[in-house]
């Protein structure tokens, strides 16, 4: 695993998927702005591992 | 700010439903700018409806209902469920597919605590929707028999939009009336909802050509048929800009009503017998709404309702019958002639077969007898209440019928001067007292020329006796 990837991924997968929730949920139009800007640029809706069942 | 790549490495539909609940509340704020970034990260790359229905639609709905139930120590959130949908309705490619998905779970929810903030968010998101994506998960409920809901809906939301008053409401009332006629429909609930859809219909509902004919048949079976397909189709058409299918017209919707309405109480008709009380009811709710139409003559109902009410009949019957037939000459559905006795049959005891009103007098009188007591008041308000119907000398002429057809014995006659010194009691305040009761009160009198010992002469010494000083009151207004 390339240490970027370990940087989102370990040692939670989960926390990836918190900080976007926290992100989008902030009391801050600009931070929800920017965590809108960030799914838009890198993950994308129909990405096999958002959509794996 | 730069973007780093981001490499995921495994999900759950938990997950996603997470993300995009979280995204999704972002139009709470109704901003532009975020709204825009977030619905081309709905609607993919090239901001289709499609994507969207393959990537986020079953995860959103599913994450928004879950918000509709009680889960761990959070409580059920119908409010934030409303206002996200409410927002959502600003993009049709997004909110046509997800309303119509969370509108039943909350509706149920709503239905189950109804607070005021709740039904106002609740009610902004109806008012705010398509009436026709609207009707067609109404009509849903019908098939599960979700009446008590459906009964509520119309206690407490706006149905008052253009389109469900001349489209839906007829359509689905007929359905409804299609169903119950063949008794696919149970439960006394689903006439209570047909009584309040009739209520909402305005006079311009019945009277637009444009619309689908189904035909001079007016087969029920084509109307369930028709009105299944119409809500398939809109359904069919969620978040997508098509026209609203052609619905039945409003003149085919008059006419498949006055043929559902003059079948009622038909003796060997498809309408359940248990139901009678309630088509009549319904009936005479419908009079005043449902305006006349002269190829539909409603007159074969007085027949129906004359058979239902000879022996052995349901003593509540009597008074709805009464109440629908005048409402219905009232409205003009039934001539008043219909109601005229040919003068061979006017002084004749068999009158009570050939007219629906000696029917009803005839009743009435029975119910003055002293051991009907509390029937007394309404009966005698109900044989006043002929007067619109017919004149005084006709209401006069069928009681004195009454008084002669029962004075075989002088058990009888003093029965009658019972019942008559009823009538008297009850009548004595109102108008006209002379024009209907002289010939009865002729006959009554006529007992004092009895023995002394005689039960019919007592009875009516007895009522003189207590006239006291009321007996002024006796008009004589012919």
């Amino acid at each position: 695993m390339r240490s970027a990837e370990r940087l989102y991924t370990y040692p939670d997968r989960g926390l990836f998927i918190h900080a976007f929730c926290a992100g989008l949920t902030d009391s801050n139009a600009l931070v929800q702005r920017g965590f809108l800007e960030l799914l838009l640029k890198n993950v994308a809706l129909d990405l096999p591992i958002l959509q794996q069942q | 700010m730069s973007f780093l790549p981001i490499i995921l490495t495994a999900s759950s539909p938990e997950v996603l439903e997470r993300l995009i609940l979280s995204a999704i509340t972002v139009v709470l704020r109704r901003d532009v700018s975020l709204n825009r970034r977030l619905y081309v990260w709905l609607l993919g790359p090239d901001s289709k409806s499609s994507f969207f229905v393959k990537y986020a639609l079953r995860p959103l709905t599913s994450a928004l209902n879950k918000l509709l139930v009680a889960q761990d120590d959070l409580a059920p959130d119908p409010i934030r469920v409303s206002k996200i949908s409410l927002a959502l309705l600003d993009k049709w490619e997004i909110g046509g597919h997800v309303v119509p998905g969370v509108f039943t779970s909350l509706m149920e929810a709503v239905f189950e605590d109804p607070e005021p903030a709740v039904l106002s968010s609740t009610r902004a998101l109806f008012d705010n929707m398509d009436p026709a994506v609207i009707w067609a998960e109404l009509f849903s409920w019908i098939e599960v028999g979700r009446v008590a809901k459906l009964i509520w809906v119309v206690n407490t939301f706006n149905l008052r939009e253009e389109e469900m008053l001349v489209k839906h409401i007829p359509q689905v009332l007929l359905h409804i009336l299609c169903l119950l006629q063949h008794d696919r429909l149970q439960g006394t609930a689903w006439f209570v909802l047909a009584r309040k859809l009739v209520q909402l219909i305005p006079v311009r509902a019945f009277t637009t050509s444009r619309g689908i004919d189904l035909g001079s048949d007016l087969a029920d079976v084509e109307v369930n048929a028709f009105v299944g397909e119409y809500y398939r189709k809109i359904n069919a058409n969620l978040g997508i800009d098509a026209p609203l299918p052609e619905s039945i017209s409003g003149i085919y919707f008059h006419k498949h009503l006055l043929k559902l309405f003059r079948s009622v109480g038909e003796s060997h008709g498809r309408i359940q017998e248990n139901n009678t009380m309630e088509w009549i009811a319904l009936l005479k709710d419908a009079a005043a709404i449902v305006p006349p139409l002269s190829e539909f003559d409603l007159s074969p109902l007085v027949g129906n309702l004359q058979e239902l009410l000879k022996e052995p009949c349901d003593p509540q019957l009597l008074g709805p019958c009464i109440q629908t037939t005048i409402a219905l000459v009232q409205h003009q559905h039934i001539s008043k002639n219909t109601f005229q006795l040919s003068p061979a049959l006017v002084d004749q005891a068999e009158t009570q077969d050939t007219s629906i009103l000696a029917t009803f007098v005839h009743l009435l009188w029975r119910n003055l007898a002293p051991d009907r007591i509390t029937r007394h008041v309404e009966s005698v308000t109900y044989i006043w209440s002929f007067a619109s119907l017919v004149s005084s000398g006709l209401i006069e002429t069928l009681l004195a019928n009454e008084v002669e057809r029962t004075s075989a014995s002088e058990e009888d006659n003093a029965q009658s001067c019972s019942r008559f010194a009823v009538l008297w009691k009850h009548s004595v305040d109102k108008s006209g007292t002379a024009a209907v009761l002289t010939k009865a009160m002729m006959l009554i009198l006529r007992y004092l020329k009895a023995e002394e010992t005689s039960p019919a002469r007592i009875n009516v010494e007895r009522w003189l006796a207590g006239l006291g000083n009321g007996a002024h009151r006796y008009k004589h207004e012919r």
